[in-house]
Parts: structure tokens; C-alpha cells; sequence
């Protein structure tokens, strides 16, 4: 079956849990050639799948796991895969990245996606050891942490070395931005697919290959390896990225006034000085590690030594964890920090959603919208870190308050009220960039097909352009200013390059702290890979082509459920109140402005200024003309 | 004849990312600037004290300052133009940082 395709395994494993049924279909070439693999082709097989309305936690909600042409292969940085469902954080499209090393090893063992339909009467576990495909008893691990499931089945399968990627008891009980955990640290965080895959009784799903994958053009590729190795370790910012990883930017957050602090009411943190990533590579890290043949490393092995916190181990945090457990929620106590990133990863939750609802809980006590006796006498007063441990326990088991928090910030507000200070996009959470100093990114967390993210459309051209400013020139055709990143112009032209080749970066298999997020790889050296290890003759443009019709075509699973022009909006809080203090101090979006703003991107897009919705003539030129009739199909009825 | 009392600017700096690194892990010192006091003269100081580890991090091998080396002097960042020459007065917060991604 694999032995015509190069970079591809060329197979989808799909698994019926309801009936047992599993099989393995070829890859359909044209398929590969319009989507490319991994979150491409994941999104295409979802959108085909699923029909609008369908409730996320249902049986008939598929889960699929995919990996690209390049992952698992020599190319730097190739150990990503992707998850993709609809998400019932947000109720419309749901993907989510992961790195580490079960990716390379779903494509050892001769696949390229799988495809997870139905619901198992009792708890199971996926396991897939080359062509040996199997589903087996979990009952016996249903209630463990994700550390303890890693564990469990590596030794009960004597396969030290199989990949488990797992859900802990936040995915088991259905919380609703609940995480898939692989190598006991790496994430698929957002969107809330852990949930997905315990309403479905689904453990794990592990995987061990001994298959290996071919190239076209060996020589070639690794001609283009060794330069993509060479032009990473020559970056500028090397040096930082593989010494701290992205714990170096909470300084710069602090630094440049972008820091969230206390559910965004503040974008610097008094505090922040303890929670630098210089303080952590001082105190606690133990050892830096890298994802599967990743030349830059950038996590590392951390430990608590002595306090409150003494004994806690773990790995990373990112930058994005250390805000929304530390500065979102006034936290200052760096071990604190750790101890709860250890908690959320033993559990299965995702740092940004859970470190956002907690700080929005504690908005909602500071406004006196939360009476701590309703639930247990819980102390949500800023920077209270034993609270925010406590309540990370309670979120995933669903006790108490937690309960609430575990349906996510939004459904909370609802529920509550406090929805006006509530900071999300399509109803998730905000990532940790305040964005009233930064346009660009406002209009990128607010168009991601996902829901607020800083990952599909992330413009770090943005925030560095005096480094980058040749390279924004060439690639993108933008002269910057000084002050380019407070601008509004130019930056619908820059998100939507972003978006198109982030979506190329996520689909080939490779990770965006070293392509196109941060400068060393660009699209001549995607065009090169794929070309040399899969034998195709495609030129850039195509390849930003594809990457302009995932990205469409996730939009348009969004427009089928429902979603336009004002779900593009960013919340009412970045419009309405203006940085208090710090450097950016007065900065506020201003409404005309981003309207403005977003008339140019959906210019750029193709999409109609009225309603969002992509237009018929550029969804024939990128061949979704029937994916757009099935979007404009449905009644438009909005909750 | 009077007196003329030399003139003392203090100033704190604040090393960041590699810089810190650099600097023995020191995150915040303090200096005093006797006679002139620009922001070249204090990075001679910060430079003669943690010696070649923290000069190459803030010049390259041509001897000019590299891309990746911010100065932020009360929160606003030097054009690196006129860097060397950004008179310092007294109380300024200087932080010599790298800028970075944003992900995570």
C-alpha cells in the first residue's frame, strides 16, 4: 500500500469505537495534492464528516489524529502531528498542534491519519504497533493521571519505547478545554479535544512503528536538510531560543507592556520580575530537551527544591503557561507556577484556557459576581496560588465551583454573569499577548478559524521588525516603520501571508518556532523539502495556494456553523478600556480603526464586508465551490 | 575659588535573556556615572566588567552593534542610530534585552 508514496505513508486507519470496526483505506493522491497531510487533510476529512449543529461530545463527532509529508522525517524540526474534531470549547472547528515524538512514530508504524468515529461501551486504549491494530481494555486505567496512563500501558504492552498520546481526568470528565497529553508534557492543548476524546471512553492511543519512511530524493533532501540546520542555528535569536524557549518573552511581555495581568486589566505585572525565564533557568531547570530531531531544543526538565512547592518536577512551562497561571491570575510565585503546569499536564488540561478561567473567576469575586460561600468558602482573591492549584484539581474532577469553570470562561459568564469581561474570540480563551498595544495580532486572534489563538496566524514580524524588516520586505512586500507594531496598516496584508503559510507549516509537519513564526525557515525551504522527499514538482505559489484553501476552508466550517462577520470581532474589553499603565499605557483598540482593519482582510481574502462569508469566485479558483454551497446551505440560527 | 562638585548620574540596568547570562545571572545593578554619562559610556563600564562573554552578545565581529541588542531606557526602546550617544539622567532605568518570539 506505501510503497508509491514518499514522505506520505499513504494509509488512514479509521476506527469505528461503537462497533469495533477498524480498516485502512489508501491516501487519495489528489487528496494529498490539495490539502497537502496532517491539519490540512485533517480539516478536509473533519469537514466532510461532520454535519452542522452536530453536538461535540456526541458519538458521531470524529477525532482524528494526522501527521504531514515531512513529519518523522530528517527535516529539522518534524516531530509535530495534529488533532482535529469540533471542538466543544467552541462548537465550531477545533484543531490543536503537539510536538514530542508520537507523531514520527504514527508514521513508522505506516500511517498518516487516523480517523476515530463512535463511542465505546466501556473505556479503551487505541494501540497500533505497525500493522497490528487493536483496541483494549481500559477500565482498569480510567481515573489515572496522564503520568500514571504513560506508564501503565508502556509496561503492560512491554514497549518502553511506544508513543502514548492520553487523556487524564479532565478529558474522562468531559471539561470542556481538557488536553491529549503525549510524553507526559506535550500538549494538544487547545480547543478542548480531550473532552472529545472522553465522551468517546477513548484512554489513549499508542503507537509504536519499526516501518520507517522513504524520500524521492535522498540526496537532495538532505543537501536541504543540512541547510535548514545550517540557517536555524545561524538565526540571530538561536541563542535565546534554544537557552530559555519561549519563557525569554515574559520579560519582554513586561518589558514592551504586553503582559496580561488580572484577566487583562492591566498589561504589566509588578511581580513579573519573578517570573522571568532567566529565574527559572537559574533555579529550576534541570536539564533542556528537545522534540523529535529538533536542532534548537527549547523545553527543559524542571525542579522545585525547596518550599511549599519542594519536590515538584515537570517540564517546560511555555511563556503562555507561566502568564495564565501566574500574571493573569496576579500570581507572582514562580514554584506555584510550575506546581500547577505539572497539575494541568498530570490531568489533561490546557494551561491557557484554565489559567484564563480562573483569573476570570477571580475578576468575578474582585466585582463580587462570585460570593465565595456558594462554594465552600474558596478564596479567589489575586495571586492566591493555592487557589489556583486547588481550583486546577477541582476543574478537572468537576467539583464545586470547578464544575462551572470546567464548561469554559464563556459558558462560566453565562452562567454567572461577568460575560462583559470575559476575553475570548469564538469563546476561547485569549492567549497571552494583550493586543491594544499590538493591532496586527488583535486581528489575528479575532479571524482564526478556532477561536481566539496565537498560533494560526501569529505575525512575530510584528513585534521584532527592525530584525526581520529585509525579510518582510522580500517575502511580504511591507515597509515597516518604527512603530510598526501599534499600526493598523499593512497588517491584513501580513496576517493573511501568515495564515497561509502557517497552515502550509502545520500540514507538511514541521513547527512554527522555527518556520515562518520566527525567521530561519521560509517558504523556499518548505517548497525544497517537500519537493526533495516527496518527488512532487510544486512551486511556491502552489504551496501557498494549498495553504490559502485550508485556511478557507476552515472558515467555512465555521460559516457553516453559523460564525460571520461579528464573531470576528475583538472583545469588548480591549475596545473599552485603555492600558492603565506601563508602555503602552493608553493604548486601546479603536473600533473604526479595526473595522478598517478587517474590510482590508477580507478584501484580501475574498470574503464579503457584510457577513464574512467567503465569495463564490474565489472559492472556485481554490476548488471549494461545493464546500461553500454546503456552508450557505444551513439556516443560520445562533445561540 | 568655588567648588565645582562633579556631577553623578544614577542609573539602574536590567540585563535580560542572554544578556542576564552574560552578566553572571545578574538581573538588576545599579551604577553611578561620573563625568560624561551617555549610553555609550555606560555599556564601556558593563562591558570592561563581564569582559568578551557580554561584549560579543552586543557587538559582532565587525566591531558594530548587533540587530539582536535592544537598550530600553524607561521603556522606550533606542533607535539604534543614535544609541551611543542617548544622554542618561539621574534615576533612568536602562534594560539591555533581546527581543524574541511569541508563542508557546
Amino acid at each position: 500500500m506505501s510503497k508509491q508514496w514518499f514522505g506520505w505513508a499513504g494509509c488512514i486507519l479509521r476506527v469505528n469505537l461503537t462497533t469495533g470496526e477498524i480498516s485502512k483505506e489508501p491516501l487519495d493522491p489528489e487528496l494529498a495534492r490539495a490539502y497537502l497531510g496532517q491539519s490540512g487533510i485533517n480539516a478536509k476529512l473533519l469537514y466532510d464528516l461532520v454535519t452542522p449543529g452536530l453536538d461535540p461530545l456526541s458519538a458521531d463527532n470524529p477525532l482524528i489524529f494526522g501527521v504531514g509529508p515531512l513529519g518523522g522525517s530528517l527535516a529539522p524540526c518534524s516531530g509535530r502531528f495534529t488533532v482535529t474534531s469540533k471542538s466543544p470549547l467552541t462548537g465550531i472547528f477545533g484543531d490543536s498542534n503537539c510536538g514530542g515524538h508520537w507523531g514520527p512514530e504514527l508514521k513508522n508504524a505506516g500511517y498518516d491519519h487516523i480517523v476515530i468515529t463512535g463511542r465505546a461501551e466501556h473505556p479503551v486504549y487505541l494501540w497500533i504497533n505497525d500493522d497490528r491494530v487493536e483496541l483494549r481494555d481500559a477500565r482498569k486505567l480510567w481515573g489515572k493521571t496522564t503520568w500514571e496512563t504513560d506508564e501503565l500501558i508502556r509496561t503492560q504492552l512491554s514497549q518502553p519505547t511506544a508513543q502514548v498520546a492520553c487523556i487524564g481526568p479532565a478529558g474522562e470528565n468531559m471539561v470542556r478545554f481538557a488536553a491529549i497529553i503525549c510524553n507526559l508534557a506535550r500538549a494538544a492543548a487547545r480547543t478542548g479535544l480531550g473532552a472529545v476524546m472522553g465522551s468517546k471512553n477513548l484512554k489513549a492511543v499508542v503507537v509504536k512503528g519499526d516501518k520507517g519512511m522513504g524520500v524521492a530524493n535522498s540526496e537532495r533532501f538532505s543537501e536541504v536538510v543540512h541547510q535548514s540546520v545550517a540557517d536555524i542555528q545561524e538565526d540571530p535569536l538561536y541563542g535565546v531560543a534554544t537557552t530559555f524557549g519561549t519563557t525569554a518573552i515574559t520579560g519582554l511581555a513586561q518589558m514592551l507592556g504586553f503582559l496580561p495581568t488580572r484577566n487583562f486589566q492591566a498589561s504589566t505585572f509588578e511581580e513579573a520580575e519573578n517570573l522571568r525565564g532567566e529565574v527559572l533557568l537559574e533555579k529550576h531547570v534541570t536539564k533542556h530537551k528537545g522534540c523529535f530531531n529538533c536542532p534548537v531544543s527549547c523545553s527543559r526538565f524542571y525542579k522545585v527544591a525547596e518550599g511549599e512547592y519542594k519536590g515538584t518536577v515537570g517540564e517546560g512551562p511555555e511563556y503562555e503557561s507561566v502568564s495564565a497561571l501566574g500574571s493573569k491570575c496576579g500570581n507572582g510565585n514562580l514554584p506555584s507556577i510550575l506546581h500547577a503546569n505539572t497539575l494541568c499536564n498530570q490531568l489533561g488540561l490546557d494551561t491557557i484556557s484554565c489559567g484564563n478561567v480562573i483569573s476570570w473567576a477571580m475578576e468575578a469575586y474582585q466585582r463580587k459576581i462570585i460570593n465565595p460561600l456558594d462554594f465552600a468558602g474558596v478564596e479567589l482573591d489575586w495571586g492566591n496560588h493555592r487557589t489556583i492549584n486547588e481550583l486546577i484539581v477541582q476543574i478537572a474532577h468537576r467539583q464545586g465551583l470547578g464544575d462551572i469553570l470546567a464548561e469554559g470562561t464563556l459558558r462560566a459568564a453565562r452562567k454567572l454573569g461577568g460575560e462583559e469581561f470575559a476575553v475570548h474570540s469564538k469563546g476561547m480563551d485569549y492567549p497571552a499577548v494583550d493586543v491594544r498595544g499590538t493591532k496586527g495580532m488583535a486581528l489575528a486572534f479575532s479571524v482564526s478559524p478556532r477561536g481566539a489563538d496565537h498560533l494560526k496566524g501569529l505575525p512575530l514580524y510584528e513585534v521584532a521588525p527592525e530584525i526581520y524588516q529585509n525579510d518582510i520586505k522580500t517575502e511580504i512586500d511591507i515597509d515597516i516603520t518604527p512603530a510598526y507594531w501599534s499600526e493598523y496598516n499593512t497588517k491584513a496584508k501580513l496576517i493573511s501571508w501568515h495564515e497561509n503559510w502557517h497552515c502550509v507549516v502545520d500540514s507538511l509537519g514541521l513547527c512554527k518556532l522555527e518556520g515562518i513564526a520566527i525567521k530561519p525557515l521560509k517558504p523556499k525551504h518548505f517548497q525544497q523539502l517537500l519537493s526533495a522527499a516527496t518527488g512532487w514538482d510544486i512551486s511556491i505559489e502552489e504551496l501557498e495556494a494549498i495553504g490559502e484553501r485550508i485556511w478557507n476552508l476552515e472558515r467555512l466550517f465555521g460559516v457553516r456553523e453559523g460564525i460571520r462577520r461579528d464573531d470576528d470581532l475583538p472583545p469588548a474589553r480591549l475596545y473599552n478600556e485603555p492600558v492603565a499603565t506601563g508602555p503602552a499605557a493608553g493604548e486601546r483598540l479603536d473600533h473604526d480603526k479595526y473595522e478598517a482593519m478587517l474590510n482590508e482582510y477580507y478584501d484580501l481574502r475574498g470574503w464579503d464586508k457584510t457577513t464574512g462569508i467567503p465569495l463564490r469566485e474565489r472559492m472556485q479558483r481554490l476548488g471549494l465551490e461545493k464546500e461553500l454551497a454546503q456552508a450557505l446551505a444551513v439556516p443560520v440560527v445562533k445561540g | 575659588m568655588a567648588l565645582i562638585k562633579e556631577q553623578v548620574v544614577s542609573v539602574t540596568v536590567k540585563y535580560y535573556v542572554l544578556f542576564c547570562i552574560a552578566a553572571d545571572y545578574c538581573k538588576i545593578e545599579a551604577f553611578q556615572l561620573k563625568g560624561p554619562s551617555d549610553l555609550g559610556v555606560l555599556l564601556d563600564i558593563i562591558c570592561a566588567k563581564y569582559g568578551p562573554q557580554f561584549h560579543q552578545h552586543v557587538f559582532g565581529a565587525d566591531g558594530r552593534l548587533k540587530s539582536t541588542a535592544w537598550f530600553i531606557i524607561n521603556g522606550k526602546k533606542i533607535d539604534s542610530e543614535s544609541l551611543f550617544s542617548v544622554s542618561l539622567t539621574d534615576g533612568d532605568e536602562v534594560i539591555i534585552s533581546s527581543p524574541l518570539l511569541v508563542g508557546g
